[in-house]
């Protein structure tokens, strides 16, 4: 009995030993592909999206995988080296080109995604319909972004005698970390200056610094989630002046609440789609439809037209007057 | 760059405001605040998701909650269970610092939070020294507003004059009171504010009011505070206080119920509340809870929202998915289902319909939001910007020194139940009250009179007495050691004489009345009427009553208010918030003897 015992407990033993045995040879080979490089993430399409484009964005089919980012953040990663891009990226022009101008800056080799502009939006500031009379009586022969810009954090009566109490509150969103917040502080400038493409030297204008000085200690920069036209409208006691597109104002419910105003010079946000790898390219035969749906209209030139070097030294310009 | 205002909001002073709201709020609260109800029941094996909500919104989103969990949602194949607890902001923020612990008194850990403003995630992230409280999106908005019976705010020239702060404040200190505008009738002018260390509305109403005192409605600083003259004009807006509090329902209850005498206009002529409660208050459910059965009655003289013309601030009522060990990614992922829900137009509207203001942008202000209600939906028209952290400090301590002084006399019964064992510890209910009492000294300034009676049966050298006058009411300066000595000596003897005793500390406050005072009675008592005669038990109580009524009615009456303490489970609870009422202050539940403490802490919060 004592004999069989041994034997039988040796053989359980051996049998034990040798499934673990197995088992982890199995383990071994399904943990890594045979280049020894972690195993492709499924055939879904990696499409980063920037936050302000996000709900058009989730509205691609499954078979893209979309991760919302902020553009800030999705610039100053894939800026560094060792980045590993998405397929496609779909931001605001000209952050691609700003993209590959930083890795320039940081001697490292440009990602040169191809670039292709998929719908464009016109910029516009929204106000309270009862506000309309006291900005086209303040800010009659000026461009709009100069005017209240420059009236941001002072009292509508500087505007206009006649207007409501209040002080002009001017919402954007964050130059620093957002797209759309970047191409609405290029139009801001533009708007001072009185062209699009403002020489960066005279950014050192002491009229200029007075004037943004002014601007970025009295703007509202509006939290992630919402936007200044959406603040407005629930709350035009924290912003009455919202940096907003047409496609933003003519899709809400309420518009008939606002009156707009046309950025002039514009700088116009131009969605575009950077693909990086084949499949990422193909994102921009997807996407336009989607954002033409919701109110973006094709742009004229399929090709983006604004000078990436201006928004780098203007995302500098903000964040150095918002350390 | 200008920040969103509320996130600067109440990082101010953890050791003043935060902890004295949540003393408030993890308390046995006042009777106004009843529970919720109404929520269907968790039908099992769902992914649950707690949400720890301020109490004003806690029949909507009851209702939203109910809506959503029949909606068979689910998330990776479990069904949704969406349970909404009601917590005030400062209770919830302090048990977010401290991890949340004991969820078996403390309510259940929370997935979402929804305190009444963004700052309080600020307040809580700045404590816990990382993000646990990521900030939330607005779902809901009702602004800080001065709510007057339409007939007042007709005589100052309301709606064709715009009226502010600058107008209370400026009847406040007419001596002529409402005399000044042509209604002697109506006696001087009376202010209700909840105290700013409990209650956002207060602390909204006097920021607002030091902004007034300088003719700022930004940049106010510490310096400002330290003028004379501000400091003079705040001291008499806070005159004209009827008396303070931890929350605006005891206002607008007390306010309803002499309406319906038809007597409103001699309980207060301003209260600072949110716009909501306007709304409440002239549905006729001032509360904003409506118990089953009772039936919605409008008051005989609407309230009116003001909007001061320099500008108000705003409960914003942000839904924080919270980032805390104890949440699940399941429970994260049905929070933002549930988050999304309550953003869809057609919920939206729901909020609308409880009285706030949506957080949609889609969704336009209306329907009760309008004239009707009292309320203007294109108002207000400027905010007051929240001042910085050390400025707000700085208007907590200058309210501290501003504030109305107050004359009480405390009534505490040494009956032999109070004799009774609570807990493990050997202590009795007297000891607990003892202490909650001792403690509750040190909350009354120096220049507050306070003054001590004990009550029981067969008390005085030949015993026939029911109660003895301890420590004669006097200044804090000169009584806060000798009311702690004849405190801490009390010990449990006899019967309760209950009625005869209130009516006889009541007329004894009257007879001592001080116009520049609070003049309050605080009554504790853990028993029945008791006096070994129960054949004359009806009359007496009639007498009480009677008494207590008509001398608190009238524009220049002598107005006594008696706060009640139900004590242990045993407690008359109907008399004493019947006392309560015909003096138009406020009852407290301390039927569980652990929290004695906290309601002597709120209950000191009215002066």
């Amino acid at each position: 009995m004592t004999i069989k015992r041994v034997l039988a407990f040796l053989g359980a033993a051996a049998l034990i030993i040798g499934a673990l045995l197995i088992r982890n040879g199995l383990d071994d080979h399904s943990s890594s592909s045979s280049d020894g490089t972690d195993a492709p993430s499924g055939g879904s399409t990696i499409v980063v999206c920037s936050t302000q484009l996000a709900a058009v964005c989730n509205k691609l089919p499954k078979s893209y995988s979309v991760t919302v980012e902020s553009a800030g953040d999705t610039l100053d990663r894939l800026s560094k080296n060792g980045a590993q891009p998405p397929d496609a990226w779909i931001t605001l022009d000209p952050f691609p080109g700003m993209l590959d101008t930083l890795r320039t800056y940081s001697n490292l080799p440009a990602l040169a995604p191809e670039v292709a502009a998929i719908a464009t939006d016109a910029p516009v500031l929204a106000v309270p319909t009862a506000r309309n009379d006291a900005v086209a009586a303040g800010c009659a022969g000026q461009a709009a972004w100069k005017c209240l810009g420059g009236a941001a954090g002072k009292p509508w009566t500087s505007l206009s005698p006649d207007a409501a109490g209040g002080d002009v509150l001017v919402g954007i969103t964050d130059p620093g970390s957002e797209d759309l917040g970047l191409v609405t502080f290029a139009n801001a400038v533009a708007g001072y200056f009185g062209v699009v493409q403002a020489d960066n030297s005279s950014f050192q204008d002491p009229g200029f610094t007075s004037w943004l000085r002014n601007f970025s200690n009295n703007v509202d920069v509006v939290s992630t989630g919402s936007t200044p036209l959406g603040t407005l409208l629930i709350r035009k006691t924290e912003v009455n002046v919202a940096a907003s597109t047409d496609s933003e104002v003519g899709g809400n419910q309420r518009r008939s609440e606002v009156a707009t105003v046309a950025a002039s010079p514009a700088v116009s946000p131009t969605v575009v789609v950077a693909g990086f790898t084949a499949r990422g390219k193909a994102v921009a035969t997807k996407a336009p439809p989607l954002f033409l749906a919701v109110g973006w209209t094709s742009p004229a030139s399929p090709q983006p037209q604004l000078p990436a070097g201006t928004f780098v030294a203007l995302r500098a310009l903000w964040k150095e007057y918002n350390k | 760059m200008r920040r969103p205002h509320i996130e600067r909001y109440l990082k101010l002073s953890v050791a003043g405001l935060l902890a004295a709201t949540v003393a408030s709020a993890c308390a046995s609260a006042p009777s106004q605040t009843s529970t919720t109800g109404g929520l269907q029941g968790d039908p099992g094996n769902c992914v649950t998701v707690d949400m720890a909500i301020s109490p004003e919104k806690v029949t909507v989103l009851t209702e939203l909650a109910n809506t959503f969990n029949d909606s068979k949602t689910k998330i990776n194949g479990k069904c949704i269970f969406v349970r909404p607890t009601k917590k005030a902001s400062g209770a919830a923020a302090r048990l977010l610092v401290q991890g949340w612990p004991d969820p078996a008194n403390n309510g259940p850990q929370p997935v979402i939070w929804s305190p009444a403003s963004n700052g309080w995630a600020g307040v809580v992230n700045e404590q816990v020294g990382k993000v646990i409280a990521p900030p939330g999106t607005p779902f809901m908005l009702t602004p800080l507003v001065i709510a007057m019976p339409k007939p007042m705010a007709s005589a100052l020239g309301y709606p064709d004059k715009q009226l502010g702060f600058s107008d209370i404040v400026a009847l406040a200190n007419d001596p002529q009171g409402w005399a000044a505008y042509g209604h002697p009738e109506w006696g001087a002018f009376k202010l209700g504010k909840t105290n700013p260390n409990f209650s956002t509305s207060g602390l909204n109403f006097t920021i607002a009011e030091y902004y007034a005192a300088t003719g700022k409605t930004k940049d106010l600083t510490v310096e400002d505070l330290q003028r004379p003259n501000v400091a003079d004009f705040a001291a008499k807006v806070e005159q004209s206080v009827v008396h303070y509090g931890d929350t605006t329902l005891t206002f607008l209850n007390n306010w309803y119920r002499a309406d319906q005498r038809g007597n409103a206009l001699a309980y207060t002529s301003a209260v600072a509340v949110e716009e909501k409660s306007v709304i409440d208050y002239n549905t006729g459910n001032p509360d904003g809870i409506l118990d089953p059965g009772e039936v919605p009655r409008p008051p005989r003289d609407p309230l009116v929202a003001i909007y001061p013309k320099e500008g108000t601030l705003f409960s914003d009522n942000p839904f924080i998915i919270l980032d805390t060990d104890w949440v699940t990614d399941d429970q994260r992922a049905a929070a933002k289902l549930f988050q999304d829900f309550v953003q869809q137009p057609e919920n939206q509207a729901k909020v609308l319909r409880f009285g706030f203001r949506p957080g949609n942008p889609n969704v336009a202000v209306g329907d009760p939001i309008s004239a009707k209600n009292g309320v203007d939906p294109s108002q207000p028209q400027s905010e007051l910007q929240v001042p910085q952290d050390k400025v707000l400090v700085g208007v907590l301590n200058a309210w501290g020194q501003q504030r109305k002084d107050a004359k009480v006399l405390l009534v505490l019964d040494v009956s032999g139940s109070m004799g009774e064992p609570v807990g493990t510890e050997g202590k009795t209910k007297l000891d607990l009250a003892i202490q909650a009492a001792v403690n509750s000294l040190g909350k009354f300034k120096d220049s507050d009179e306070v003054g001590l009676w004990i009550f029981t049966t067969d008390l005085g050298t030949d015993g026939t007495a029911t109660y003895l006058e301890l420590v004669p009411t006097a200044p804090m300066s000169e009584n806060r050691g000798k009311l702690k000595s004849a405190i801490e000596q009390q010990r449990p003897l006899n019967g309760t004489p209950l009625y005869d005793v209130t009516k006889a500390a009541f007329e004894a406050a009257r007879s001592a009345f001080d116009p520049s005072k609070i003049n309050a009675v605080v009554f504790l008592t853990d028993g029945q009427n008791d006096d070994g005669d129960v054949s004359d038990d009806s009359q007496q109580y009639d007498a009480m009553v009677a008494a207590l009524s008509s001398g608190s009615e009238g524009v220049n009456s002598k107005s006594v208010r008696v706060f009640t303490i139900s004590y242990g489970a045993d407690a008359d609870t109907a008399t004493l918030k019947a006392i309560a009422e015909a003096t138009s202050a406020a009852y407290y539940d301390a039927s569980n003897p652990a929290t004695i403490d906290q309601v002597f802490t709120n209950v000191v919060s009215n002066f």
